[in-house]
């Protein structure tokens, strides 16, 4: 069984040293894998990684959509209450966060980390295994690696 | 090469690094995926400080110092610049040569340390270095360059152009000398009235950035006589082994994109195009076989296979034209 332990926590310590740390939605974010830490304690290998899944989702989804938060506010424009991850990822990519966007295979790893998601999400009795969930965490941390790089 | 019976030593070096300190400060083997190689600590003193340890023992050479060079440079590109990076070498044998080697790594990492042996650390040493370890100003624009050009240079990637690169299967069938000779034989043939040029030198910008007081070349396989932005290096490589060449082959290729200008460090106005023959395969872990090949492309490298080096002269065209 694969808790994941090493990739969670390197997450939560690049998420906790980047500039973005003193942001409260961003702590939100840190709470998020502080749960999907803990889902790795769940003895059901289906219920586990029907967690893990819905966990990373969240955590990143909210991290993006907080990131195109904060770069409409900061133009002055008034930001939608609530944003996809697929949007958020056209929106940095079409307007960059402090000028910066992700690089191509970055943003293609977003695509496909939202895609997995809505297969796993969204499709009765379909659970993916450690090595998909092992593929969904690189891609996720790549991202989030990524997006700590942003200027604040 | 790093030395292989690290996990003994390192294992109690890092132990000493931390005794005393609060288990949720620090991490030991983290965990970034697009990292070459994996800082052997990370710690966050205070929230928006991030700092990344790595700890070294090996014989001191411009391949192994190098190497580390280039975790210097991917952990300010891939975790942040905000990242403070700390190392701890420990030389083996101790060696007095190589002073500029060990001046370059002092004077570009946030924080550097030589032990003798792994006792002589101060037990706790950690919270030193992470109290005197901040990100220093020296690699400010070239890393602002390098995350420009990294993006631009992976527009080129495609997992199905790279695919054969990346077949465990495909294993090197010559040796080192023969397959130099083998190459020789095929430039000369493919190439034909161009003079292939042996053990040609570059300049590069490693005494710029480390602040020493000379200037430095590197030395590739073959140059091609009238096209000084082409350079070639042959490589065998399997599926283990290859990631201490590759670390070397990175900051080769990153510290060949400069040139000093009124000393200050630009971009070369003419791309410089270091081109990769490889004999074997350059597969990645199981699950990530490109990370090696999107490694090199970030930096620079065009890779070919043996198997296709008919493709050099329209490359070396092409070098021409994007110049």
């Amino acid at each position: 069984m694969q808790t994941f332990k090493a990739e969670i926590r390197t997450i939560l310590f690049a998420l906790r040293g980047s500039p973005w740390a003193a942001h409260a939605d961003v702590q939100e974010v840190i709470s998020e894998y502080n749960h999907f830490e803990n889902a790795g304690k769940t003895p059901t290998p289906s219920r586990r990684v029907s967690l893990q899944i819905f966990h990373a989702s969240r955590a990143i989804d909210s991290y993006l959509g907080y990131l195109r938060k904060h770069e409409e506010t900061k133009h002055g424009r008034t930001p939608p209450a609530y944003s996809t991850l697929g949007a958020s990822l056209r929106y940095i990519q079409r307007n960059g966060i402090g000028g910066q966007k992700f690089s191509q295979p970055v943003a293609n790893d977003i695509r496909t980390v939202k895609d997995d998601r809505n297969t796993y999400l969204h499709r009765a009795n379909c659970f993916p295994s450690d090595g998909i969930i092992k593929q969904f965490l690189n891609r996720t941390i790549r991202a989030i690696n990524e997006a700590t790089t942003f200027p604040t | 090469m790093e030395s292989s019976i690290r996990g003994s030593w390192k294992k109690a070096f890092v132990s000493r690094l931390i005794q005393g300190l609060d288990q949720n400060s620090f991490q030991t083997h983290p965990y970034f995926p697009d990292l070459l190689r994996q800082p052997d600590l990370l710690t966050v003193p205070a929230p928006g400080k991030l700092t990344a340890v790595f700890a070294y023992r090996y014989h001191i050479s411009w391949h192994t110092v190098l190497g580390s060079l280039e975790d210097l440079f991917e952990t300010k590109i891939h975790v942040g610049e905000h990242t403070a990076v700390a190392a701890f070498l420990l030389p083996q044998p101790r060696q007095t040569a190589y002073e500029d080697a060990l001046q370059l790594l002092q004077n570009t990492f946030d924080s550097f340390q030589t032990f003798d042996q792994a006792a002589d650390a101060p037990p706790g040493a950690l919270r030193a270095v992470v109290n005197r370890a901040s990100p220093k100003a020296v690699l400010k624009d070239f890393l602002h360059y390098e995350r420009e050009q990294t993006q631009v240079s992976l527009r080129q990637f495609s997992e199905m152009r790279y695919r054969p690169l990346v077949e465990q299967s495909r294993q090197s069938e010559l040796p080192g000398r023969d397959l130099e000779d083998y190459v020789d034989h095929r430039l000369r043939a493919l190439l034909g009235n161009h003079e292939i040029v042996k053990q040609p030198l570059m300049q590069n910008v490693k005494g710029f950035l480390g602040e020493l007081s000379r200037r430095y070349s590197f030395e590739f396989d073959f140059g091609v006589s009238g096209h000084s932005d082409v350079a070639l290096e042959v490589m065998r490589s399997g599926r283990y082994g290859s990631r201490e060449k590759i670390r070397y082959l990175m900051t080769k290729a990153r510290l060949l994109r400069y040139e000093i200008v009124d000393n200050r460090l630009l971009p070369r106005p003419r791309a410089f195009r270091p081109l990769l023959i490889v004999d074997g395969n350059i597969a990645g872990p199981d699950h990530d076989p490109y990370r090696y090949v999107r490694a090199l492309i970030s930096v620079g490298w065009e890779l070919l296979r043996i198997d296709e080096m008919e493709e050099l002269p329209r490359l070396i065209r092409h070098a021409d034209l994007q110049s």
